[in-house]
Formats: structure tokens, sequence, C-alpha cells
């Protein structure tokens, strides 16, 4: 019984904040593919871990740090799971539409100067674009909300260097 | 480009996902009754199997130089002896690793948390560097103590051991990451396997780089 309402809670979580897992997958995976058994192992790390959830922290904080620590683990292809006798092929998440389109072409230039940015450097800017606040993505990150600062004012300044030359 | 611009980009990617994205209820359901173990935490049995072996053979080994003390040739307990103090290193970075395996939470910080994958991977090539460390005992540990009767033979087991000694030597002070882009290096790591120990190498350094800049 107790697994049971615990299961609904987390899909019930999970459905509030898809768009953070889908946000952090994309920014980490290009591929359709590859983004799909992303999304797939960030959800079931999350269930993993919901059991444990320490209520002190914001429950989009916890969310952040499991999906971007798996994100960047699955980037380095250095998961080693255990096989599983039924692994699920379909997708967990999925757009009603395509992703390129209705989208501003700034928009599609913006996300692939992110893309490119190193693995840090793109948590950094995804939460800050994100709009958390420097204290709340110093938790996340684990460094201190000066650092937060000090780098994001530099990456803002690359990104808009970049982007205007390529506008240019 | 301004600030709010660059946010009001990133707003209307924010709007597109509201409207559009949605859980499959039934994928995302399926996640919840499958029987598996984190990531992580699948590493572990193969750290405590390389444990139990190492501990057992060290334990072997250590039966050997306690009842060979008195009448063993030298050179055999001797080597012997180095085997086993450099296989207590070896299974001690195992342990290490298991330490890792068991605090690694990927609810921790970031940077906690891949910093510890990081040294979890980099450390597999600490026990590559005690391996090549103990290769000249395989030179030495089976010399008849008549070895001293017959100076070209002694001649020749020098050599062989020195060269050995230099060789082994030399590898356990220059495998390390600066010296990963060498081609002898890639010579002896080349292979799939290697490749995300030397990428963990790049990880730490760059964690260091991120927190001192």
């Amino acid at each position: 019984m107790s697994l049971i309402r615990d299961a609904n809670q987390f899909l019930n979580v999970v459905d509030a904040h898809k768009g953070i897992i889908y946000k952090v997958a994309n920014a980490y995976c290009r591929d359709g593919e590859s983004r799909k058994d992303l999304i797939q192992e960030i959800t079931l790390q999350l269930w993993l871990a919901f059991p444990k959830y320490d209520q002190q922290f914001k429950l989009t904080t916890w969310m952040y740090r499991i999906a971007l620590n798996v994100s960047i683990s699955f980037f380095r292809k250095q998961i080693t799971r255990q096989k599983i006798s039924h692994p699920l092929t379909e997708e967990i998440l999925t757009m009603m539409t395509d992703e390129q389109s209705d989208v501003d072409s700034d928009f599609i230039l913006l996300h692939k100067l992110i893309r490119q940015l190193k693995e840090f450097d793109r948590a950094l800017m995804l939460l800050y674009l994100e709009g958390r606040s420097h204290s709340e993505i110093a938790d996340i990150l684990g460094i201190t909300a000066s650092n937060v600062s000090t780098k994001v004012g530099r990456i803002k300044g690359q990104l808009r260097e970049k982007f205007t030359s390529l506008k240019s | 480009m301004q600030d709010s611009e660059l946010i009001e980009l990133w707003r209307s990617y924010d709007r597109k996902i509201e409207e559009n994205l949605i859980m499959n209820k039934r994928n995302a359901e399926a996640i919840t009754i499958i029987k598996i173990r984190s990531a992580v935490s699948s590493m572990a049995p193969m750290k405590i199997l390389m444990i139990t072996i190492g501990t057992l053979w060290l334990s072997f080994i250590g039966v050997i130089l306690y009842r060979t003390y008195s009448n063993a040739s030298p050179f055999f307990w001797y080597s012997m002896a180095i085997h086993a103090s450099i296989l207590v290193f070896v299974i001690g970075v195992y342990v290490y690793q298991l330490v890792l395996i068991y605090q690694t939470d990927l609810s921790e910080a970031l940077f906690t948390t891949q910093r510890r994958l990081a040294r979890l991977k980099s450390s597999t090539l600490l026990i590559a560097r005690l391996m090549f460390l103990h290769a000249p005992i395989w030179t030495t540990f089976s010399i008849p103590e008549r070895i001293f009767e017959h100076p070209v033979w002694m001649t020749i087991q020098l050599v062989v051991t020195v060269f050995f000694v230099i060789v082994a030597l030399w590898l356990f002070f220059n495998i390390n990451y600066e010296n990963s882009n060498k081609k002898w290096f890639a010579f002896i790591f080349r292979g799939n396997q290697w490749d995300p120990v030397i990428r963990s190498f790049e990880m730490l350094r760059e964690m260091e780089r991120y927190e001192t800049n």
C-alpha cells in the first residue's frame, strides 16, 4: 500500500517537474535516441533516490542535482549498470510538436552555444537561465555563491560575444 | 545582446515545453516496478570480489612466507614478501574504491558526486601502476642460491633484473595524467576501458580550476 502511494506521489512529482528532466537531458544529449535513454536513466535514478529525499532541500534542488549528476556521468559514458531483464524502450517524456518548429532562430543558436559549453559551465548556465538564484545554484553545484556570480558573468560574456559574431 | 533578451529567449523555450511536453504515465510507472540497483552501487560486487580474491591470495602467501622463513631461498622469500607488500596496497585501493562507491549519492551537490566518481575511475590507474611496480619480482623469485657460483649466469640475471627494476620504476612514476597524451602511454592504455579513466583526470582538473578561478 505504502509503495503504491509512494509510486503515485513520485509520478506526480515527475509530472509536475518534467520540464527540468527534459531540459537537462536536452542540454547534455543532442541525439534523440540517447536523450530518450538519458531521460529514462534520470527518472530511474530519481525513483531510486525518492525514498531518501530530504525535505530540508527544495524539491527542485534535489531534482536538478540528480538530473545533472546523471547527465554528466551519462555524457562521460561511465554508467555501467547491470542489465535489466526487461529494458524499457518507450519514451517517458514526449514533445507533442517538433522541437525545432515555432522556435525563434535566435533560441536555436543560443541552445547550440550552450551545448558547446563544458559540462560544468553548461550546468551553471542552464540553472541561471532557469531563473535559479545564485545561492540555489551554489547549493546544486557545491561551489560558493561568489564563485557562481563570477562564473555566470564570464560565461554570459562569452555567450554574448559568440552570439553576436555568429549573428553578424 | 542584453541579459533580459537572453532570459526572454529561454522563457520562450520554457513556454513551448510547458505547452507541449507530456509524461507517458504508463512508461513512467514501469520505472517504479523494475528491480534494479543504482548505477554506481552495481560496481560494488566486482570490487568486493577483487578484495576477497586478493585477501585470500595474500593469506596464502603469508602462510608460505611464515612456513618457509628459515629454509627458503632468500630470493624466493624476499620476492614473495615484496609481492605481498604491494598486494596490500592494491587491496587498499580496492577498499578505497568500495568506500567511494558506498559514499556516492547522486542527490548530493554536483561537484561532490562528480569528484567522487572521478576519483573512483582515476584510482584504477594506481592499481595498474602498482602492478607494473612489482613486475621485477617475477625475474627474481626463482633464482637459485648457486647462481653465485656462475658469474656469467649471475651477470645475465643481474642485467635482466636491473632492466625490469628501471622499467617498473619509470612506469610507476611516469604513468600519470601529464603523460596521457604521449605515444607510449596510448600504447599501454589503449582501448575503450581506459578512456573513462583518462577522462576522469581531466574532470578532476576541470573541477580544481573551477573552484580556484
